[in-house]
């Protein structure tokens, strides 16, 4: 309306008005609120939008909450049965419950575990969904956003960034001919995100020649002279590999009242048999089992064992 | 959409021929800061008038942004060799030097005043502004840009439809760009970029800067000059940038206005 108005007020209007006619049509796609509806103000058009997009959104995240609440109704309702025919409380009938419950009354021969009958909560059954990306007039929140891939892209766009940066600080120490001793920080013990777990972490799907690139981006990073300043940076692509090595201490010996040294070792195991060990030193060279001597054990086999 | 694109075009012909002629200037009063220099009211005292931008020829003075020296300090002339021609720049090319093009300036400068009155103009109307370009070396520089002025970029690689098949490829209904900012129309040096063809099927303007070598039917705003060169593309992207803000800036101003004149409109 504004438009025309605009248009019929000067007779001779130039091209640029044309333009602009044209291309303020072609945003009305995502206009609901049409600039023909009388009632609203001239400016209305120009300033006030709402979005075809955001309100298609709203109808499908309430079609999700509503499907998700009814699953979840489901779900109680079914623990409850679980826990009534268990013979248990449905108040304190918690999900380990469920699980032994549920591997007692289905018992499966399937090898793999994912295959077996299970119940759980809806949560956890259908995976999460990203959130709206864009505001109420359509227009997205992310610079990277109509990549489709917007979270991996931009920690490609970071890195870049930070090399940049790094290249900038390099250059700096040079000019004050400050001598740049190459500091490597520590990388062992850790690798990088493996591919599916960065898709969990980005929530978007990923080709391997994406993959690799990510790879190849961060290795770039970190062979910079300067790349120990970024270590929060490059350890948040990093997944750090635990050590499983069980730690063996050597016991202390302790001296006894007689002032001989002494170690006792409690649960040693035998089959289902666990004894308590001490030996001293110096020794005399006697055995004593259960207050007896080595012929405690009848054969000849665990005689030879015992000192071993 | 042909036609709409036909239309775009000719009036961007249109403001070449006004160009070289003395152009058309009315006597437009640029509003100043002041409340009572914005807008006016008209007859029926109900609604309250904006300033008539889109009857200003340069509104958002994009054309004090440059001069043509800037350009070619910044090597905006130096096109491809001989060779690597596309007939459809003839029109825009200087002359040869040495085996290599040159592009005429005068020609750039008025193509790229009108590029950049249009993108202000977009910006001025919260349109979405998408840049592209595939040259790895000047992508981060375009990123970056897309990222200052709060508006999006697309350097990688493009997936076939996300412009034609946008449901699918974005996994729900989304909207799409208003413009395209090329700021380079070419993947390869043969191959021309895949979205210049589906912003030219779905109606969205493009501007592009087009080198020697390419095509510029499809764009809707075609900038003659250099396209490889960094400090060229670094001109193009401060360029872009300056007229984004100037139309961000006036949106914000007029709106401010709008609102303290609400409860005048509502009585």
């Amino acid at each position: 309306m504004f438009l025309k108005k605009a248009v019929s007020c000067s007779p001779s209007w130039t091209h640029l008005d044309k333009i602009a006619v044209y291309a303020v049509r072609s945003f009305s796609s995502g206009v609901t609120e049409s600039a023909t509806d009388a009632k609203t103000p001239a400016h209305a058009s120009v300033f006030k939008k709402q979005s075809k997009v955001m309100k298609a959104y709203v109808e499908r995240s309430k079609a999700h909450n509503e499907f998700m609440k009814k699953e979840e109704q489901a779900y109680n309702i079914g623990k409850r049965h679980l826990a009534n025919m268990m013979g248990e409380d449905p108040e304190t009938f918690t999900q380990k419950d469920v699980d032994e419950a549920i591997e007692y009354l289905f018992p499966s021969g399937i090898f793999d575990k994912r295959g077996r009958p299970s119940m759980k909560p809806p949560q956890e059954v259908f995976p999460p969904r990203k959130d709206a990306q864009f505001d109420e007039t359509g227009r997205p929140f992310h610079f990277l956003f109509y990549t489709g891939k917007s979270n991996f892209y931009d920690i490609l766009h970071e890195t870049v960034a930070r090399l940049y940066e790094l290249n900038s600080m390099e250059d700096a120490l040079v000019k004050s001919r400050k001598a740049i001793k190459p500091t490597e920080f520590d990388l062992s013990g850790s690798r990088w995100l493996s591919k599916s777990e960065l898709e969990t972490l980005m929530v978007e799907t990923l080709t391997g020649y994406e993959y690799r690139n990510y790879v190849k981006a961060l290795e770039r990073l970190v062979a910079h002279s300067l790349s120990y300043t970024q270590k929060e940076f490059i350890m948040k692509q990093r997944k750090v590999l635990l050590d499983v090595t069980k730690s063996y201490v050597v016991a202390e010996p302790q001296e006894g009242p007689d002032g001989r040294l002494y170690v006792t070792t409690h649960e040693c195991p035998r089959k289902s048999a666990r004894a308590t060990v001490t030996v001293i030193k110096p020794g005399t060279g006697k055995i004593e089992i259960n207050k007896q001597g080595i012929d405690f054990f009848s054969t000849i086999q665990a005689r030879n064992q015992v000192p071993t | 959409m042909h036609f709409f694109i036909n239309q775009v075009r000719k009036c961007g012909c249109r403001l070449l021929k006004i160009g070289r002629n003395p152009p058309l200037y009315r006597n437009y009063s640029i509003p100043k800061a002041g409340v009572n220099s914005i807008g006016s009211v008209d007859q029926s005292n109900e609604n309250i008038q904006l300033p008539k931008v889109l009857e200003h020829p340069d509104y958002f003075e994009v054309a004090k942004l440059f001069t043509i020296s800037d350009l070619f300090n910044a090597r905006v002339h130096l096109g491809h060799r001989e060779g690597s021609l596309d007939e459809r720049m003839k029109p825009y090319i200087f002359g040869s030097r040495l085996g290599h093009l040159i592009i005429d300036l005068d020609k750039t400068s008025e193509l790229l005043t009108a590029a950049l009155n249009f993108t202000a103009h977009v910006a001025y109307r919260d349109g979405i502004i998408l840049f592209i370009s595939q040259n790895p070396q000047n992508s981060f520089m375009v990123e970056k840009l897309a990222k200052e002025v709060s508006e999006f970029a697309h350097t990688r690689y493009w997936r076939l439809g996300m412009l034609t098949n946008s449901t699918m490829m974005f996994g729900a209904m989304t909207r799409l760009p208003d413009l395209i900012i090329a700021l380079n129309t070419l993947t390869t040096v043969l191959d021309e970029h895949l979205a210049i063809k589906e912003a030219a099927k779905m109606g969205i303007p493009v501007v592009g800067i087009v080198d020697t070598n390419c095509n510029p039917n499809l764009i809707t705003y075609p900038i003659p000059g250099n396209d490889d060169t960094p400090v060229a593309v670094n001109l193009y992207c401060s360029l872009f940038k300056a007229a984004i803000l100037k139309g961000k800036q006036k949106r914000k101003e007029h709106q401010k206005y709008l609102a303290d004149t609400e409860p005048t409109i509502s009585s």
